[in-house]
C-alpha cells in the first residue's frame, strides 16, 4: 500500500480511529494488525519473510541476554546476522555476485555462463533487516535489553509508517513510545498533518512532476547533449531529495497521528557546503546505522591514519552497495568515498581555511549530481557515456529545445518555480528569516502556507500513484 | 476542534473557489479546443449548418469551404475519440442553448472495429461544461465518476494537470496556444501519425443503425435536411475492413428506408492518394480541403430541391 495511494486514504482514518478509541492496552495491538495488512499489500510471501525475521531475531535476542558464556552469546549473534544477512544477500545480492562473476568467467575464458534474471525485491527488505540487525547487536553490546513480548516486538519491526523505507529506528527510540500511555489531543494534530502535507507536496508535486523530465532522458541517454544530461542529473538530485525525504516526512506525520515520534532522517542536505556537512544532514538514520553497527567495528578512527582513511572509503562503498546491487551503486558510493577522504586530508592539511559559503554550495551541488549520475544511470556504459558526453560534447544551445521536447513551456517554467521554492522553503527552514516563533507566523502565516499547499497537491500533483524511489532498496 | 472544522471550511471552499476559477479562464478561450466546447455546451448558437461525428468530422470538413460554398454559416461538432452515440449526444447538449440547424451532416464511422467503444476520450476536457445537462447525463450514463467531477473539486482537480492550467491561463490573458489556432469553427487539422495495417471485422450492431433512425427522425420533425456521409478512408486501411460491403450495403438501406441521402467517398479517389492522409482514417489540410470542396459541390443540387 502506498503512502499516495487511494487504499491508504481509507486505511489511515480506519486504523486512527480505533487506535483512540479502544482502551490504552489494546492500541498497540491496532498498530500491529494494521502494520501487518499495511504490508500484506505487497504480497503475501513479504509478509511470511518479514515474520521470520522477526522471530528469528526475537529469539535470538532473548538467547544472547540469557547465555551465559561469551561464546555463546557470540554464536547466537552470529545465527542472527548470518540468518538477516543471508535473506538479504540471497535477494539483493545473489544474482548482482552471480551475475558478475558469469561477465568475468565469459569474458575470461572459454565457458560461456548464463546470466540470472533479476527478482524482484521484497519492499523495504533492507530497512527492516538493518533495524533488526541493531537491535540484535545493540542486545549483544549490552545497550539493550531484549523485549520479553513477541507481538511488541513484532510491531517494533513492522511497524507501518517507517516500514518499507525507514527511518531505520533504534529500538531504545522506538520501543519506549509504543509502550507508553498517550492521551489524544485535537493539538497534536496540527503538526502532524503540517509534516504530512509537506511531504506530501515534495513527493507528488516536485518530484514526481520532475520525474517526467528525468525518466525519459536515462532512458535514451545517447540523443541528448551534454548539457540536458547534467540537468538531468540536477534535476535527480532534487527529485531523489523529494522523494525520500518525501516519504520520511509523510511518514513522521502519520507516525505523530499515534502520538509516536520517529528519528529525524533529514536535515537539508542541500544546503551544505561539503560532504563532510552533507552526510551529517544526509540520511541521517541510516548514516548513523553504518556508523554504529560497521564503521567502528572497522575500528572507526581509533586505528591508523591510513587504515581511519580506508575504513571510511569502505563504508561508503558498501553504503553504496547497500542502495542496490548494482556496479553504477557501488561507483557512486566509492565516489563519495573518495570525495569525503580528500576533504578530510584537506581539513587537516589545512585546518584555518574557509571556503566561501556560495562556492561550497556550488561545489556541493555540483558533485552531488555529477555522483547522482551514477546512481541514477541505467548500467556502467550509459554511466562513462554521459561523462563523456558532458565533457566532450556539452552543446549548451540545444538545452531549451531538447527541454521543449520532453515538457511544454508552461510545465518547464512551473518546475523551475517549484525548485526555487522548495530552496526557499529549506532556506527559511535552516535561517528562520521569517521569524516562525512571531504570532504573525504562527497564527497566519503558517496555516494560510500549509493550506496553499494542500490545495496546490491537487492542483499541481502526480496522482499516478508512483512508487518511492527508496521502496526498491 | 473550532479551528479545526475553520480549516476543514476553508480548505472546502478554497477548492470549489480554485476549480471554479481554473473553469472559467477555460470558458474564456477565445480559440482552439476549449472554444470550440464553449460554443457547443454553452453559447446560444444559430448554425444553419452543422457537421456531426469523430475526429473523422472534426479533421474533414472544412468550414470555411463550406460556407463559401453553400452560402451557409456552418460548424462543425465533430469530437475527437467520440463513438456514434456519443456524438449524438454531443449534439443533443448542442441543442440544450442553440437553435436546430437546417442542414446536418453527419459523418459516420463505419469502420470502427470495436463495439464497446462508447467510453469517453479524454474526459476532463468536459469538466468545465457539466452544467449542460444533457451533456452530464450523457458523461455520467457513461463514466459513473462524473458524479464525482461534478460536485467534488478535490476528487476533478486531480485529473486536470498542467495542460488544463496552462489553458485557463491563456484564456484569463487571452492569448491562443501553440494548436489553437489550426481551428476554424470547429475544424481542425491533423498531423502525421503512424499506423500499422491489419485486417479486421468492423462493429456492426443494431444500436448504430437505430442512432441512424433516431437522427432521422428528429430532422424530420424539425424539417431540417440530413446528410449522411462516410468520410474517405485510404485505400489500403479500407481493404482490412473484412466485412466493409456488407456494412455500406446495410447503410444504404438504412439511409433509403428513412429517405434521407447516403455520400460514400470511401471509393474516392482521394482514398488512393496517401500524401492526403495523416493516417488511414485522417485527412491532412489538403486532403480535407479537397474533400469538403468535393461535398459541397455534392450537397449543392440536393439542398436545391
Amino acid at each position: 500500500m502506498l503512502f499516495n495511494s487511494f487504499p491508504f486514504i481509507i486505511f489511515l482514518p480506519i486504523v486512527f480511529f480505533l487506535y483512540w478509541l479502544l482502551n490504552d492496552k489494546y492500541r498497540w495491538g491496532v498498530l500491529l494488525v494494521a502494520s501487518y495488512y499495511f504490508y500484506s499489500g505487497w504480497g503475501f510471501w513479504y509478509v511470511l519473510l518479514l515474520l521470520s525475521t522477526t522471530l528469528i531475531d526475537y529469539f535470538m535476542a532473548i538467547r544472547i541476554e540469557q547465555a551465559t558464556t561469551p561464546y555463546k552469546r557470540k554464536l547466537f549473534l552470529i545465527i542472527s546476522l548470518s540468518c538477516n544477512l543471508g535473506v538479504l544477500l540471497s535477494f539483493k545480492y545473489f544474482i548482482f555476485l552471480f551475475n558478475s562473476a558469469a561477465f568475468l568467467i565469459s569474458n575470461f575464458s572459454n565457458n560461456q555462463v548464463q546470466s540470472l534474471a533479476q527478482i524482484i525485491i521484497p519492499v523495504g527488505l533492507s530497512f527492516y533487516t538493518f533495524q533488526s540487525i541493531a537491535y540484535t547487536i545493540d542486545v549483544y553490546r549490552g545497550e539493550v535489553i531484549p523485549e520479553k513480548s513477541l507481538p511488541r516486538f513484532a510491531l517494533f519491526v513492522s511497524f507501518f509508517p517507517q516500514l518499507v523505507a525507514g527511518p531505520v529506528e533504534r529500538f531504545n527510540h522506538l520501543m519506549p513510545q509504543l509502550k507508553k500511555k498517550s492521551i489524544f489531543t485535537v493539538e497534536m494534530l496540527y503538526p502532524a498533518i503540517r509534516i504530512a502535507v509537506w511531504g506530501f507536496f515534495k513527493k507528488m508535486v516536485i518530484a514526481d512532476r520532475l520525474a517526467e523530465i528525468v525518466d525519459p532522458i536515462f532512458k535514451n541517454v545517447h540523443i541528448y547533449s551534454g548539457a540536458t544530461l547534467l540537468l538531468s542529473g540536477f534535476l535527480f538530485v532534487v527529485q531523489v531529495y523529494c522523494d525520500f525525504s518525501g516519504y520520511t516526512d509523510i511518514a513522521t506525520g502519520v507516525a505523530k497521528l499515534f502520538g509516536i515520534e520517529l528519528t529525524l532522517n533529514w536535515r537539508r542536505p542541500l544546503l551544505s557546503k561539503s560532504l563532510i556537512e552533507f552526510w551529517k544532514r544526509n540520511h541521517i538514520s541510516i548514516t548513523s546505522w553504518f556508523r554504529n553497527y560497521l564503521y567502528i567495528p572497522l575500528g572507526g578512527n581509533k586505528v591508523s591514519y591510513q587504515r581511519w582513511l580506508l575504513n571510511i572509503f569502505l563504508v561508503f562503498f558498501i553504503s553504496g552497495l547497500w542502495h542496490g546491487a548494482s556496479w553504477t551503486f557501488a561507483l557512486w558510493g566509492a565516489m563519495h568515498g573518495m570525495v569525503y577522504c580528500i576533504e578530510l586530508i584537506i581539513k587537516k592539511k589545512f585546518p584555518y581555511s574557509k571556503t566561501p559559503v556560495i562556492c561550497g554550495h556550488i561545489y556541493l551541488l555540483l558533485f552531488h549530481t555529477i555522483s547522482l549520475i551514477a546512481f541514477r544511470s541505467q548500467s556502467v556504459g550509459d554511466l562513462f557515456y554521459i561523462y563523456h558526453k558532458i565533457v566532450g560534447s556539452f552543446n549548451l544551445q540545444m538545452l531549451p529545445l531538447e527541454l521543449l521536447s520532453l515538457s511544454d513551456t508552461f510545465s518547464l517554467v512551473l518546475n523551475i518555480v517549484l525548485i526555487l521554492f522548495l530552496f526557499l522553503k529549506e532556506k527559511q527552514e535552516e535561517s528562520d528569516f521569517l521569524n516562525s516563533k512571531s504570532k504573525i507566523y504562527s497564527k497566519y502565516l503558517r496555516p494560510i502556507f500549509y493550506l496553499c499547499l494542500f490545495i496546490f497537491i491537487f492542483l499541481l500533483g502526480n496522482f499516478n500513484s508512483n512508487q518511492f524511489i527508496y521502496f526498491r532498496f | 476542534m473550532k479551528k479545526l472544522v475553520a480549516y476543514f471550511l476553508i480548505i472546502v471552499v478554497a477548492g470549489y473557489t480554485i476549480r471554479e476559477t481554473v473553469y472559467y479562464g477555460l470558458r474564456e478561450n477565445k480559440s482552439g479546443i476549449f472554444d470550440k466546447y464553449n460554443t457547443i455546451f454553452l453559447k446560444k448558437n444559430n448554425f444553419e449548418t452543422l457537421i456531426i461525428g469523430s475526429s473523422r468530422a472534426e479533421s474533414h470538413f472544412s468550414c470555411k469551404i463550406i460556407d463559401s460554398v453553400l452560402h451557409t454559416n456552418s460548424y462543425n461538432i465533430g469530437i475527437q475519440g467520440s463513438s456514434l452515440p456519443f456524438s449524438l449526444d454531443v449534439f443533443s447538449a448542442y441543442l440544450e442553448n442553440s437553435e436546430f440547424p437546417h442542414n446536418i451532416i453527419f459523418n459516420i464511422d463505419h469502420h470502427i472495429n470495436a463495439c464497446d467503444n462508447d467510453t469517453v476520450f479524454m474526459y476532463p476536457r468536459y469538466f468545465a461544461y457539466l452544467s449542460n445537462k444533457t451533456l452530464y447525463t450523457a458523461l455520467e450514463k457513461r463514466d459513473g465518476r462524473f458524479l464525482g467531477f461534478r460536485y467534488f473539486p478535490y476528487y476533478s482537480l486531480p485529473f486536470m494537470g498542467d495542460n488544463y492550467l496552462s489553458a485557463s491561463m491563456r484564456g484569463f490573458f487571452n492569448k491562443p496556444g501553440k494548436y489553437d489556432l489550426n481551428y476554424y469553427k470547429g475544424y481542425t487539422i491533423i498531423e502525421d501519425i503512424k499506423w500499422k495495417y491489419k485486417p479486421y471485422f468492423a462493429c456492426d450492431e443494431a444500436v448504430m443503425y437505430d442512432r441512424i433512425d433516431s437522427i432521422a427522425s428528429l430532422c424530420r420533425s424539425h424539417h431540417a435536411n440530413l446528410f449522411l456521409v462516410l468520410s474517405p478512408i485510404f485505400s489500403k486501411a479500407s481493404a482490412q475492413i473484412l466485412n466493409n460491403t456488407s456494412l455500406i450495403k446495410k447503410l444504404n438501406a438504412k439511409a433509403q428506408s428513412n429517405n434521407v441521402v447516403l455520400l460514400d467517398y470511401t471509393t474516392d479517389e482521394i482514398c488512393n492518394d496517401s500524401t492526403l492522409f495523416a493516417d488511414p482514417y485522417h485527412l491532412k489540410k489538403k486532403g480535407a480541403e479537397l474533400f469538403t470542396l468535393k461535398l459541397a459541390k455534392d450537397i449543392t443540387p440536393l439542398l436545391n430541391k
